[in-house]
């Protein structure tokens, strides 16, 4: 197979360190903006080779494309739609880790354009998996999972915990921009068969994570409520329900600058002067880590805290009682992350996950055409799945509750 | 009849010219303040005709000592902002009344007079006059409480004192002045360490601690600058090694990112979209004012606000040669009652002002023997016995532990 890779970012260069090392693999094409960032990635790597492409530009994609029976899209969501297209005019598999937010349309538009899309695939006979990273992606695998030893599904609640923080003030561990976006977005979720949006930071809940405690998550803008929403019949057994909660001490941070007014983008009047409080907040928050110098100082600042959680909690009913199965995710944190593989925690995380779903497309284990997403996949693609996760070190718990009727 | 004389007419003066209204030997209440609306206002919701609404500059020393001497007054109550301790300090000494304040504006690491008030301590002592500094909740009731544990002692190691206060609303609110907040939290504190006082860093001292019911929870605090810490030493009447006072709230750790972390306090200026201004303009733009009382009234009544406070006070050292710990905390009304109780209270302002206008009822009833400058952790069993049955009609409890290590 060969495989081109769209972006070298963290999870594009993960994806390429992996899928040149499989045997299954012909060849792989890194392409970047940033020229350079792809020549030497590629340099490090066997069977691959770094090229400069212009991801807005959909001729230029086809002629990198061209030749490659897969696309890995690891750029940001706002690519997609270019790239979902060089990929059916190429005639080659596509793949992506998340669908939105974007610049240009709604969240729950993003979506549904992509999988607007499906017909064309199908017809081609190729697959198009979206959302593969590990939240949405593996927590999608999870949840499904859980839904089929269901007889009935009411609730789908996935919630992740980030409680690394380093003594060394970094508050997120990528751009600050991107991230007081995210957190400032409204929410959807999907209550009683329908998406609502609703403020951001809504509902705060104390939820008890298994080994970790009491710990506060909000809603928060993200895919799965929306894909578990849309295929609420085809996956998850007509499913009603579905939230995305997330927490920790980013997340409270920027709720508190968010209620006073401080994530604003309308000017206010300081002294006589506009000036609109979101610059000056981006101004004061120290960027991400850029390198891994800059990550190993970081670490000799030494921890405040390092915890963390993702639980996919499906509720409903089994054998006509109520019935629940918990899936915690066991990922390493910050420093372990660092050590052994020279990557965040998060970027870790993701980067494992979305290429688990790559290797599942070189090993032909993917029978689907069309536009999908994780949980769509079959019972033994999902299995085949977890088993390679925790080969990398990524494992799941799972907790069965139920109660007599 | 006895007549008092309030200056500033906030959220402290609302309760204080309320309890005192109430007591039939208090004849006159003379309520100012530089925007005399203010005071009218807290006049007309309490209705009492004992209470006179004034305008009066507490800056203007001349003013103020004129009008004071013009009264007759029994009791001056300083309830208006810590920088003006000073002046209305001053003005009462010339008028030649009693004093009551609740806080200082200058604590500094000198053992001799670390708080301004001090510093007029022989003047005041030579007049017979009574200046009681620093009494209100904390310090004030804290010192009481502490006054209380070291008499349990014939020895005294730790004195440490916390303050944690729990408000949940679904919108930003601020029931005391955030600006103030903010400053002092940005600001080096004082604490007593190995018999005299030194400065310690901001958000130094974090600590975990497990507060007992009504407040049941476990919270993060930090050092924070206040009057106790550097006067229980030197009043209490025993050597006392280690003395420290540490504020908490859910929210703290996220101010200290705020602050220390983002830099939302500097005052130096940046270039932000060409403007030059600084990170501290705009912060002080966007935090919420204090809660106008008709406002707080409304969030509590329709269940929006919430909110609760609690000071806690141990005390280590030994007795008959075993070591000892004391606790003294405080149960009293939490915010909806407060404000239900008197009309704009909270949680906060309660636990300041019923300690504050019990002691000024002590010092205008000639309940308190001392003289001179002093905080109220010179009191003696009988005058603290006295005080806290008066909180306690109040609804404010001291609770207290004792235990004893074999």
């Amino acid at each position: 197979m060969n495989i081109v890779i769209l972006g070298v970012g963290a999870q594009g260069s993960t994806i390429a360190k992996h899928a040149s090392r499989e045997p299954g693999v012909r060849s792989v094409v890194c392409a970047d903006y940033a020229a350079a960032s792809a020549m030497d990635l590629a340099r490090q790597l066997g069977k691959t080779r770094g090229v400069q492409v212009d991801a807005r530009d959909r001729a230029a994609v086809i002629q990198v494309a061209r030749g490659c029976d897969l696309l890995v899209n690891a750029l940001p969501p706002d690519f997609n739609m270019t790239l979902m297209e060089a990929a059916l005019e190429v005639g080659c598999h596509y793949q992506d880790l998340a669908s939105g937010p974007v610049a240009d349309t709604d969240f729950i538009s993003a979506v549904k354009r992509q999988l607007a899309l499906d017909q064309e695939f199908k017809d081609r006979g190729l697959g198009a998996l979206t959302n593969t990273g590990s939240a949405p992606g593996l927590v999608s695998i999870l949840a499904r999972h859980a839904a089929d030893q269901l007889d009935q599904v009411e609730r789908i609640e996935v919630i992740v915990y980030d409680g690394v923080w380093t003594r060394k003030f970094i508050p997120f561990w990528w751009s600050p921009e991107t991230a007081f976006g995210d957190m400032a977005a409204r929410p959807i979720n999907y209550v009683n068969g329908e998406f609502v949006e609703v403020p951001p930071f809504n509902d705060p809940v104390m939820v008890d994570f298994k080994g970790l405690g009491r710990r506060r998550v909000v809603d928060h803008e993200h895919e799965e409520p929306v894909t578990f929403g849309l295929f609420a019949d085809r996956a998850f057994k007509g499913c009603r329900n579905v939230s995305f909660k997330y927490g920790g001490p980013a997340v409270d941070l920027a709720e508190t600058l968010y209620k006073l007014g401080l994530l604003n983008t309308e000017p206010v009047n300081v002294k006589g002067t506009e000036i609109v409080p979101l610059e000056l907040v981006c101004q004061l928050t120290p960027p991400a880590p850029a390198s891994s110098t800059a990550v190993k100082e970081a670490l000799a600042e030494g921890m405040v805290s390092e915890e963390g959680a993702c639980l996919v909690r499906v509720s409903g009913q089994k054998a006509g009682a109520p019935a629940c199965v918990e899936n915690y995710v066991n990922a390493p944190g910050l420093t372990e992350a660092f050590e052994k593989h020279g990557l965040t925690h998060e970027t870790f995380l993701t980067g494992q996950a979305a290429f688990m779903f790559t290797k599942l497309f070189i090993e032909g284990r993917i029978d689907l055409t069309g536009v999908f997403t994780p949980e769509l996949l079959n019972h033994a693609t999902r299995c085949r799945y977890l088993a390679g996760m925790a080969r990398l070190g990524v494992t799941v718990d799972e907790y069965c509750i139920s109660r007599l009727a | 009849m006895k007549k008092v004389i309030i200056i500033g007419a906030g959220a402290q003066a609302n309760v204080i010219a309320t309890v005192l209204a109430g007591e039939a030997d208090i004849g006159e209440i003379v309520l100012t303040d530089i925007d005399p609306q203010r005071a009218r206002e807290i006049a007309e919701v309490n209705g009492s005709p004992k209470i006179k609404a004034e305008a009066i500059d507490a800056a203007d020393v001349d003013q103020v000592t004129a009008r004071m001497q013009a009264g007759g007054f029994d009791l001056v109550v300083n309830a208006t902002l810590p920088r003006f301790v000073r002046p209305v300090l001053m003005a009462s000494f010339m008028a030649g009344i009693n004093y009551l304040d609740m806080a200082s504006n200058e604590i500094y690491p000198r053992p001799e007079a670390p708080i301004e008030q001090l510093e007029y301590a022989e003047q005041w002592q030579a007049a017979g006059l009574k200046c009681l500094t620093g009494a209100g909740g904390d310090p004030g009731l804290t010192n009481i409480m502490a006054k209380e544990a070291v008499d349990l002692l014939d020895r005294v190691d730790r004195i440490m004192i916390k303050d944690y206060g729990v408000v949940e609303c679904d919108t930003p609110v601020a029931l005391w002045s955030m600006e103030t907040y903010l400053e002092d939290c940005s600001l080096p504190t004082t604490i007593w360490e190995d018999g005299q006082p030194r400065q310690v860093p901001p958000f130094s001292g974090a600590e975990l601690y497990d507060f007992p019911d009504p407040l049941g929870l476990r919270g993060k605090l930090y050092y924070h600058d206040h009057e106790e810490c550097v006067t229980i030493p030197l009043f209490c009447g025993k050597p006392v090694n280690y003395c420290d006072f540490k504020i908490g709230e859910p929210d703290i750790d996220t101010w200290k990112f705020l602050i220390q972390g983002l830099g939302l306090m500097d005052t130096a200026p940046m270039e932000i979209d060409g403007a030059r201004v600084s990170a501290r303009d705009v912060f002080f733009r966007k935090i919420p004012p204090t809660l106008p009382p008709k406002k707080q009234m409304e969030l509590y009544d329709n269940g929006r606000l919430s909110s609760r406070l609690m000071l806690v006070c141990d005390v280590t050292g030994t007795r008959e040669g075993s070591p000892r710990a004391i606790k003294l905390w405080t149960d009293s009304p939490d915010g909806k009652k407060a404000c239900a109780w008197i009309k704009g209270a909270n949680d906060v302002s309660w636990m300041t002002s019923i300690p504050a206008s019990i002691f000024a009822l002590m010092l205008l009833r000639n309940q308190i023997e001392h003289s001179g400058v002093f905080p109220p952790e010179v009191f003696t069993a009988a005058e603290r016995a006295i005080f806290f049955a008066g909180i306690k009609q109040w609804g404010i409890d001291v609770k207290q532990s004792v235990t004893t290590v074999k």
